[in-house]
């Protein structure tokens, strides 16, 4: 499914009159996900995994918002009017919000929820293309197979000579499951590992390639003789790269200035945001953290968040984010302040916001742990845009500047920026990364001819 | 202050716990939990009286000759002695919440009490006596309750070890992979193959830890250089209760199901399967050194850790990826690259202090073991230092112990921590898996066979710091 494994943020001002009854409505909801009495995600069409927050601004100067992050299957027009058939009581949620059309059933519904839809600056997926129906059906093949090689007949047959080698053994596991679950699904699914690993061959050739060929164009320029283009093309570098020049200069000047956290306490948790984590083998971090003041970091900020989200559509694709196996899905949005200058108090900025969501495996401790120690530079290239990020040097934290490798710092940064999650729901709770990819391949190469390295490999997976 | 490594005078200010578990010498130990008194001078009159007998790691500047004696506290413990606010502000958040309210974390029942530790309970000092007869800490333990009656303080209680033996309860050399914390070398010694060498700062306080920084750290006054952290280290102490009939039935039921057909071959189906889900075998021999039989040639203190996971046994084929010592201590095996693997472990590393309680019980009493009421209770008295306890104890019991889906595992329990898998449904089936040939065999019905009875978080203040503590004013 070439749709599957989308992003959509909604982003809806919430009705300040509603906003205490909404936290109560979100509460219920997220005491009892599974069979409360108001929305229950579970009956969500194609869903991952999905969250509500409520999105608040502790000067009060901006306005509250709900934020109802999804990562779901379709495109989000199609996502959209599936919800609004199969789950209207999503209404009980969201008409806490101002100028709510009533209900989802409703015509101006699916135009309501897109004009409040949030492009993710930055959007990673561990399984890009994977349906959620996939990962539950080969989870359930993956099951099969363990109560088969459990077994003890299979495990006599496995141990004949005629099953000496890992092909042959892998030949009869799948017949044997054919066997002992005939209604069951083995048919290998369109291969989405094909299509990763060209986009990944397209990055890694392709850069290269476009490379090679300016500077080709460069060299046939210069036999041609077009001095005055040559002067025109050297102007526009020389302008470009004082440009370029200035800018680092001005990143090096606030990186000097700006306000770093300070730290002197072990990392601690005032919002006792942990209680709501570790109770599933996933987990999730909701993060809300204000920009440094000025055009300037804004567009640096969407500069980088543009940078990942490109090499996380084809270059991360095989379910490793820089060195970083946990994530299910993780999103960055900016939110920017679209007031009107008239309302923005005297000599203050515009506080354009930077949202990140996350879906992952194991611990806080552990996921941030997999930040510092693995991902430092780019997790840094984006934060150290906004207020109170550990020091940086030169964006990525290189040299002297401590960044994200900050370990104490950053994971303190993190804590104080990190906001709660009213909503949070898995819609598939029993899965880790590891445990998807895995799952696909099983499926994948059950019924083909396996070489005996292949066979050894999968053996392995069972 | 700058980062330096330890000196021969840290040394005297550095308890003697963080060198040594005292497990050569001194046979028997007692740890005295000790609530204080609610006036702070008193709190400061039982302290100031425990000093001169705190045992230093420099051999020199030891008191008695015959006695080991440490002295940790806990946060409570710290307030009762008034210790000035941004002593208590630069405590971890874990440890003023308390392992009692970290349970849900740890994989712990929902028990609603604790023989010590839980809500109502709290620890605020602990002294740990080791001596070399069991006369001598009756004694010295002796002494402990009458000065607590003289300071207003009293015993909360008094766990005894039993006597030293070199094996725990299931029968098992323990404590074998300690990291190497630097040190001095006519203490320390070199480390020994296959140890990691790790950073002063990931034990100790005050000194450069794995990335850099020194750890954050109580602070006497608001000075950036104030010395009182420096030279203090976090304890963790945690009661388990073994069950030992429960671990060796099961085993024995599965070694005696599969001897014939999956164990066909192996010289002691029982000891193969105990070492497969422990990853060692009893003597301490690695799986990764001694595959199919226990060899002790490889269980001398030269071999004992000379192996790596990644290289040689990605799979698990000899040493099982859930086995508990790949669990506790994946090496090279934790992802892809086995060199970025060992840089995020070393981050991870506690040193284990733990001591035996209870009545040994042999693998035939055990099999032979008829539950009834009143049973004799056995155990480990769990110790550990580091310096976080967030990124040491709980890490490895919440991330690798604890995680049903370590390393690519599905839904499955550490066979030995017993703990409950995060987010598990305590009435799901407890799996564990062996890789093997011709696939993986995989055992039903893993018995939970350690269960915690207790514990706490405490400081381990360095002899200067307790001495500030005692004499701070009023």
């Amino acid at each position: 499914m070439k749709s599957a494994t989308q992003a959509t943020t909604i982003l809806a001002e919430i009705d300040p009159a509603k906003l205490p009854e909404l936290r109560d409505r979100l509460t219920l909801i997220g005491q009892r996900t599974d069979d409360n009495p108001l929305f229950r995600p579970r009956e969500l069409p194609d869903t991952h995994f999905m969250r509500f927050v409520l999105v608040e601004d502790a000067p009060g100067e901006l306005r509250p918002l709900l934020a109802w992050e999804t990562n779901h299957d379709g495109a989000p027009a199609d996502y959209l009017a599936r919800v609004a058939r199969t789950t209207p009581a999503i209404d009980n949620v969201l008409d806490c919000c101002l100028a709510y059309p009533g209900t989802a059933a409703g015509p101006d519904w699916i135009a309501w929820m897109t004009a409040r839809a949030y492009r993710s600056a930055a959007f990673y997926a561990a399984y890009r293309g994977i349906p959620r129906r996939r990962v539950l059906d080969d989870a359930q093949l993956h099951a099969a197979l363990q109560t088969i090689a459990d077994d003890p007949a299979t495990r006599a047959a496995l141990r004949e000579e005629r099953h000496a080698t890992a092909s042959a053994r892998h030949a009869y596991l799948a017949a044997r499951v054919a066997a002992a679950a005939p209604t069951l699904d083995t048919e290998p699914r369109a291969d989405a590992a094909v299509r990763w690993t060209t986009r990944r061959a397209i990055v890694q050739l392709g850069i290269p390639a476009a490379v090679g060929l300016l500077v080709l164009l460069g060299a046939l320029v210069g036999l041609a003789g077009l001095v005055p283009v040559l002067v025109g093309v050297a102007a526009v570098l020389l302008a470009g790269g004082a440009a370029i020049g200035l800018a680092i200069a001005h990143l090096q000047h606030l990186e000097r200035t700006d306000v770093p956290i300070d730290t002197s306490a072990p990392v601690h948790d005032t919002h006792a945001l942990h209680l709501e984590e570790d109770y599933y083998a996933q987990n999730q971090l909701t993060h809300l953290v204000y920009l440094k003041p000025g055009w300037f970091r804004l567009v640096v900020c969407y500069l980088v968040l543009t940078v990942i989200d490109i090499a996380a559509r084809f270059y991360f694709v095989l379910g490793d984010l820089n060195g970083i196996t946990s994530i299910h899905f993780a999103r960055w949005v900016i939110v920017r302040d679209r007031r009107d200058i008239a309302a923005i108090p005297p000599g203050q900025a515009r506080r354009h916001r930077l949202l990140f969501f996350s879906n992952y495996d194991g611990s806080w401790e552990s996921y941030l742990g997999e930040f510092v120690d693995r991902s430092s530079s780019g997790l840094t290239a984006i934060w150290s845009n906004t207020v109170l990020f550990p020091r940086t040097t030169n964006l990525t934290g290189a040299g002297a500047g401590d960044g994200a490798r900050n370990e104490e710092a950053f994971k303190q940064w993190t804590r104080d920026h990190q906001i709660a999650t009213q909503v949070w729901w898995t819609g598939i709770p029993r899965s880790t990364v590891q445990n998807v990819r895995d799952d696909v391949a099983l499926r994948q190469q059950l019924r083909v001819t396996l070489t005996e390295t292949e066979a050894q490999v999968w053996l392995h997976k069972v | 202050m700058a980062a330096q490594g330890v000196t021969a005078a840290d040394l005297r200010d550095i308890q003697g716990l963080v060198y040594s578990a005292w497990n050569t010498q001194h046979g028997h130990a007692a740890f005295v939990f000790v609530r204080l008194g609610a006036s702070a001078p008193d709190a400061r009159r039982w302290l100031a009286g425990t000093l001169a007998s705190v045992t230093p790691a420099a051999r020199a500047a030891r008191p008695h000759a015959h006695v080991r004696y440490q002295v940790a506290l806990a946060p409570s413990g710290l307030a009762k002695l008034g210790a000035p606010r941004t002593v208590s502000d630069a405590l971890p958040e874990e440890a003023k919440a308390g392992m009692w309210s970290r349970k849900a974390l740890l994989g712990d029942d929902a028990a609603p009490r604790w023989e010590l530790g839980d809500a109502g309970d709290p620890l605020d000092a602990l002294v740990m006596i080791y001596t070399r007869d069991a006369a001598e800490r009756e004694q010295l333990v002796a002494a402990e309750g009458e000065r607590a009656r003289v300071t207003g303080a009293a015993i909360a209680h008094v766990q005894l070890t039993d006597p030293l033996r070199d094996r725990e309860h299931f029968g098992f050399a323990d404590g074998l992979a300690q990291p190497y914390l630097p040190g001095p070398p006519e203490l320390v010694g070199p480390p020994r193959p296959g140890q990691r060498v790790i950073a002063t700062g990931e034990i100790l306080l005050g000194y450069e830890n794995a990335y850099g920084y020194q750890p954050a750290a109580p602070k006497w006054t608001a000075a950036a250089d104030d010395p009182f952290g420096r030279n203090g280290t976090y304890l963790v102490f945690r009661k388990l209760e073994q069950d030992v009939p429960a671990l060796w039935r099961w085993l024995a039921a599965n070694a005696e199901a599969l001897k014939a057909t999956e164990l066909a071959g192996i010289e002691e189906p029982l000891e193969y399967l105990a070492a497969k889900v422990m990853g060692r075998w009893r003597s301490g021999a690695s799986l990764m050194l001694a595959p199919d039989k226990d060899n002790k040639a490889v269980a001398i203190p030269d071999r004992i850790n000379a192996f790596d996971y990644a290289r040689d046994d990605a799979a698990g084929l000899r040493c099982p990826i859930a086995a508990h010592v790949r669990r506790a201590n994946p090496r090279d095996a934790r992802g892809d690259d086995a060199e970025a693997s060992l840089k995020v472990v070393d981050r991870h590393r506690i040193l284990r202090r733990g001591r035996s309680y209870g009545i040994a019980m042999t693998i035939e009493e055990a099999l032979a073991h008829v539950a009834a009421p009143g049973d004799a209770t056995r155990g480990l008295y769990f110790i550990s230092l580091q310096a976080s306890i967030a990124r040491g104890f709980e890490f490895i019991q919440q991330t690798w112990l604890g995680s049903p889906g370590f390393n690519g595992l599905h839904h499955e329990v550490d066979p030995i921590m017993g703990n409950q898998p995060q987010g598990g449904d305590p009435t799901a089936p407890r799996y564990y898996t062996i890789p093997a040939s011709p696939v993986r065999l995989r055992l039903a019905n893993v018995p939970r066979v350690v269960r915690a009875r207790g514990g706490g978080y405490f400081f381990l203040p360095s002899l200067s710091a307790l001495a500030q503590l005692a004499g701070a004013p009023a």
